[in-house]
């Protein structure tokens, strides 16, 4: 096997990794390589043609590729190389990375690495929907594949399960080329995507949006003819009685995102049942030394923009590594208490400013999030408004952290 | 009439109440700021939109050019400019940022390319 020798290697190349890599190659580290599945740069961002990205960055609302596309100069501006169609396929704890390319292998020993490999939906097999198994059905993401990079109509009448970012703008893109969305089918109380996707996406066109429901059956041989939905009951069963048949010949499914963390588990990087990604410390380190994480594998953003500075944040911890040979020992453990579905990181040094990540369970008006040491109140930040669809962010000084030994985060009306 | 909005300027998606007769403003609550109810009476009057789709890329390394609405056009050319970039073609190579469609459906406003499509 051909053999490589890299101070960082990035695997992948959607909008974490090519931050990560702009930001290091921008600070002077000369030798980065960004490994990339696809044969283009820019990942996801590619099909996302629809515009709102690069509000809080460039202070303007960008198209998916018009972001891609800042980033994707700057990158080539900065010649990091990349190796494109190109999928890495094992990760060892010591960091040598097993790429498989067309007509080789190639072994890649880095002195860190970074994780940088996004999410995947979860599809009707994960949601159990029983019902037979008919062409039709199709996540989200892959219809918006098809539709803006192959020009694929998947369908003429739809019914959406799943009310996420994309299933939203899907409805739009598929009324849009022409096609019928019946409905979007939400088992929760409330949306589940940005409520400004809802009122573009949805109530621009009269699309209904069917709440505390879900899709029990999917009827079709050769291809989707019906699906059945039900009303839902608090602890999320479908109500026996409330029934009713769609006519339809596609379902899309847009029910959540999950990060993709094949390799991390492979090289014994310990995840976070909460995130379902890596457990990290304030420098964005996996209980891996030397192996780093950011972006939608380390936990499912809302705005990509939150994706590009954790990028730069975990820059400096990359830069901090390669400089020190190791990370300042992070011994506070971050705890999510209650109303918070996570906080991220989960561990950290008390050395220095932390800005934590983290998303509430349920929305709700004029709410704190109130940081403790042991009960005691170290930090209380208030929100107008909060909403499990969107990140919450809030800043710790370094003063902030003297003598804490363990920290909670709680919701508090 | 008595509808809700929800403002969609910024995060704190303010939910406003307005009680309207035709086009006029009758009154106006909810909103915390001043451009919360500016968006209202857009929405009201002439609310406008960003248009986002693909079209046709002859000779290229891909099919498909991803292109949007400079500006906001009005909601209602929607689906007329939909129906002009149904059947418009360009052929390879296309630069982020080419006009693909001037004045789109009278609207005033360009259609530009989002993504570089190189020749084939």
């Amino acid at each position: 096997m051909k053999e490589k020798k890299v101070d960082v290697a990035i695997i992948g190349g959607g909008p974490a990794g090519l931050a990560a890599a702009a930001k290091l190659a921008g600070d002077g580290i000369g030798n980065i390589l960004i490994i990339e599945r696809n044969e283009w740069l820019g990942g996801i961002l590619e099909q996302c043609i629809h515009d709102g990205f690069g509000l809080e960055i460039f202070k303007k609302s960008l198209t998916g590729p018009e972001y891609a596309d800042y980033y994707i100069r700057k990158v080539k501006k900065l010649r990091v190389p990349c190796l494109l169609s190109s999928m890495v396929i094992n990760l060892s704890r010591d960091r040598v990375l097993t790429v498989a390319r067309k007509g080789e292998l190639l072994a890649v020993r880095a002195k860190a690495v970074i994780l940088a490999m996004g999410c995947r939906e979860r599809t009707r097999g994960a949601l159990c929907i029983p019902g037979t198994r008919p062409s039709g059905i199709y996540t989200a993401g892959v219809a918006q594949n098809l539709i803006n990079l192959k020009n694929w109509m998947v369908g003429k009448r739809l019914v959406i399960l799943g009310s996420g970012d994309i299933g939203l703008i899907m409805a739009r893109r598929f009324t849009l080329e022409g096609a019928k969305v019946l409905a979007v089918v939400e088992k929760l109380p409330f949306a589940s995507g940005l409520e400004r996707n809802v009122v573009q996406c949805l109530n621009d066109f009269g699309i209904p949006l069917l709440l505390e429901r879900t899709v029990v059956d999917v009827h079709g041989r050769a291809r989707v003819s019906s699906v059945t939905i039900a009303k839902v009951g608090p602890c999320g069963r479908p109500i026996r009685g409330t029934e009713r048949k769609i006519a339809c010949d596609t379902l899309l499914i847009s029910a959540g995102l999950i990060p993709e963390n094949e390799l991390s588990r492979g090289a014994g990087v310990i995840l976070d049942e909460r995130t379902v990604g890596p457990l990290v410390n304030e420098f964005y380190e996996t209980s891996a030394k030397g192996i780093f994480t950011c972006g939608n594998v380390l936990h499912v953003h809302d705005i990509v923009d939150w994706v590009s500075f954790e990028a730069e944040r975990l820059a400096f911890g990359v830069k901090e590594y390669l400089k020190k040979g190791c990370i300042a020992p992070s011994k506070i453990d971050v705890k999510a208490g209650g109303g918070l579905k996570y906080v991220l990181p989960q561990r950290v040094s008390g050395a220095r400013t932390v800005e934590f990540a983290m998303r509430v369970d349920q929305p709700g008006r004029n709410r704190a999030v109130v940081f403790r040491d042991n009960g005691r109140i170290i930090r209380r930040f208030t929100f107008n408004r909060v909403s499990p669809p969107e990140m919450i962010r809030a800043k710790l000084e370094e003063s902030d952290f003297k003598g804490i030994k363990m920290l909670s985060v709680d919701i508090e009306r | 009439m008595k509808k809700e909005y929800t403002c969609i300027i910024c995060p704190a998606s303010c939910v406003i109440t307005v009680t309207s007769r035709g086009r006029r403003i009758i009154s106006l609550r909810g909103a915390k700021c001043q451009k919360g109810i500016a968006y209202i009476k857009g929405e009201l009057i002439h609310p406008r939109r960003v248009l986002t789709t693909t079209v046709e890329v002859r000779k290229g390394r891909i099919d498909l050019v991803s292109v949007r609405t400079r500006s906001a056009i009005p909601r209602s050319k929607l689906i007329p400019a939909m129906n002009i970039l149904a059947r418009r073609a360009v052929t390879a190579p296309v630069k982020i940022g080419d006009i693909i469609v001037k004045n789109v459906a009278n609207t005033g406003v360009d259609v530009i390319a989002t993504k570089s499509v190189y020749k084939a």
